[in-house]
């Protein structure tokens, strides 16, 4: 079946020799749960879509990888999740995962007519971003 | 309708439906994007048809065979530029 949950991209880390020497599995990863939720997330509108969202980047996570956590490695990961940006380590850079990439589900919407979708390159409207010498700008 | 506009024609629909392609990959069930599929697949059959009774095979294996091989002495893509 089709998973609609984000997609969250596998993560690269570059200065985590932890992840190389597979620590020992935590015992009780997840009891701190209660007191980090989402302070940072959008309220839901509706309660199922609560339930179907998982509740910490380290609950996405395959079992596998799971054992190979570390704390630092989960705190950053549910940083990039949460979107706390500002959220700094004591050498001044963010929390948040490099190379952390995720994909919002996207819906059906409006199309291009044909011939500005092959020129644009996309028959999506929200998905044409066209890179314009420095930075993307919206169309 | 000249060559140009025909091949035109093709290249929008053809491409209009390789997106709605890959949206549908991940959206198996999209009723919307099923419509918009099959309308414009209907589209470009009718823009091919056009095109290769008009001007010639768009590919070698829609070519004419009942007397010889005509993709092969159609203009070849790079002679394709008047």
């Amino acid at each position: 079946m089709i998973n609609k949950d984000l997609y969250i991209g596998m993560p690269i880390m570059f200065d985590e020799p932890e992840f190389m020497t597979m620590p020992e599995r935590k015992e009780h990863m997840h009891d701190h749960m209660a007191d980090t939720q989402h302070d940072h997330m959008p309220e839901m509108k509706h309660d199922h879509m609560k339930e179907m969202m998982p509740q910490r980047m380290s609950d996405m996570m395959p079992e596998r990888m799971e054992d190979r956590m570390t704390e630092s490695m989960e705190e950053r990961m549910d940083a990039g999740f949460d979107g706390r940006m500002d959220d700094m380590d004591g050498r001044g850079r963010t929390k948040m995962m490099v190379g952390m990439t995720y994909v919002p589900w996207q819906c059906w919407g409006k199309q291009y007519d044909y011939a500005d979708a092959l020129h644009c390159g996309t028959i999506f409207p929200e998905l044409n971003y066209p890179f314009m010498g420095r930075k993307v700008v919206r169309k | 309708m000249n060559k140009e506009e025909a091949l035109k024609k093709v290249q929008m629909y053809d491409f209009a439906l390789v997106d709605t392609g890959l949206f549908l990959d991940t959206h198996p069930d999209n009723k919307a994007a099923l419509i918009f599929f099959a309308e414009t697949r209907k589209k470009c059959k009718e823009a091919r048809d056009y095109y290769e009774k008009n001007f010639g095979p768009l590919t070698c294996k829609a070519t004419d065979v009942s007397k010889d091989y005509k993709w092969a002495m159609t203009k070849w893509p790079w002679e394709m530029e008047d």
